[in-house]
Parts: C-alpha cells; structure tokens; sequence
C-alpha cells in the first residue's frame, strides 16, 4: 500500500464525518480538494498535484454507511 | 500468477471493502475508490469520473438496473482500462449520473476477470488472484 492508501484507510470515518455526500482529492495524506464531482476535484488541484499522485473518493455519508447491507 | 490484496477500510468497527483503482479513458489514468459489491453485476462509476476520463458516457450502450431499494437505475456501458495494483483489466463498465450510492462500485464484472476472489473477513484484506 502506498502512504496515502493507509492514510485514507486510516482516517476513512472521519472523512465520513467530514466530507460525506462529497468528493475529495487526497495527495500527501491530506484532502487537497473538495467538490461535486470527480472532474471538479481534478480541475481544483490541477496546478498543485501531478494526476498519478490524486486519490479520488467519492465519499458516502453516514445515512448511506448505515444503509448498507 | 497475479495476486491483488488490498485491506479493508473501517468505519465504526465494521469492515467495509473499499478499493483504489486506476480507470482511464482517452484521457491520462485516474485513481478512484470504489466498494467491491458481489450483488452488483455490473460495475458502475458516477458521470463526473467519465468526465473526467475523456468520455462522453451517454454513447455508451444503454442499460437499466434494478437497486436495493427497487428504483430502476439507468447507465451506459463504455470501454475503459482499469489497473488493480499491477493488474491490468479491460472491460466495459457502466456510467451514470443517477447513481444514489455513495460508492463508485466493482461488481461480478470485475470479479470475472480474475479465477478467485476472497473477501477475508478474519485478515481484514480483499484478495484477487488471477
């Protein structure tokens, strides 16, 4: 796993928390980005972070997360 | 032989199979998460991810779905690549702007593209083998 893998792993309920119904960009181990959709998020970071290095997650929310089966 | 693992995401003690893979179009590659859905035939990525992958989603094959909760999703088959660490896959997965899941999904689709899929509940990881 790369370091950013772990990071999302890691801190995946919070990001629940935080950006629920969202999509983030994550680089470095932090969200760079926040948006509605994944090409916002790319365009946001575009000049910031090389397109090899963006994670992009669609991040459920907690009504969703309870939802599953 | 190929083998894939990657570990389960968690969220309030329950583990949920949640994945980095790379998707591209005509555009350069992007890496996305998506859940890993053995009940979804299909794999399905919100518009924005076509968008952002240089396709043009509505020339796609027209399909319909029936979710969970038994509304009738609507989505378009196109042809991408998708990358599973070194795994390299082509196939067509479907794309739409009405999903109302918070996930980008892999389904059996996916799963049919690799001789074994284990959701291993005991070590906390996902293992593809091919």
């Amino acid at each position: 796993m790369t370091r950013d893998e772990t990071w999302i792993t890691e801190h995946f309920q919070a990001l629940v928390e935080c950006y629920g119904g969202k999509y983030i960009g994550i680089a470095n181990r932090q969200v760079v980005a926040v948006g509605d959709g994944a090409d916002e998020v790319a365009e946001k970071v575009r000049d910031r972070v090389e397109r090899k290095h963006l994670h992009i997650m669609k991040v459920p929310t907690e009504q969703e997360m309870s939802c599953l089966l | 032989m190929s083998v894939v693992v990657y570990r389960y995401v968690h969220f309030r003690g329950r583990a949920v199979p949640l994945i980095p893979v790379g998707i591209k179009g005509p555009s350069p590659w992007i890496r996305v998460w998506a859940y890993v859905d053995s009940g979804a035939a299909y794999s399905l990525f919100d518009a924005s991810v076509a968008r952002l992958i240089g396709i043009d989603w509505r020339t796609g094959r027209p399909m319909t779905a029936t979710t969970g909760t038994g509304a009738l999703l609507r989505f378009f088959l196109q042809p991408v690549a998708l990358q599973m660490r070194r795994v390299r896959l082509r196939l067509d997965v479907g794309f739409s702007d009405e999903l109302r899941i918070g996930f980008n999904v892999l389904g059996l689709d996916v799963f049919a593209q690799f001789d074994q899929v284990i959701f291993d509940a005991r070590n906390r990881c996902l293992t593809f083998t091919r």
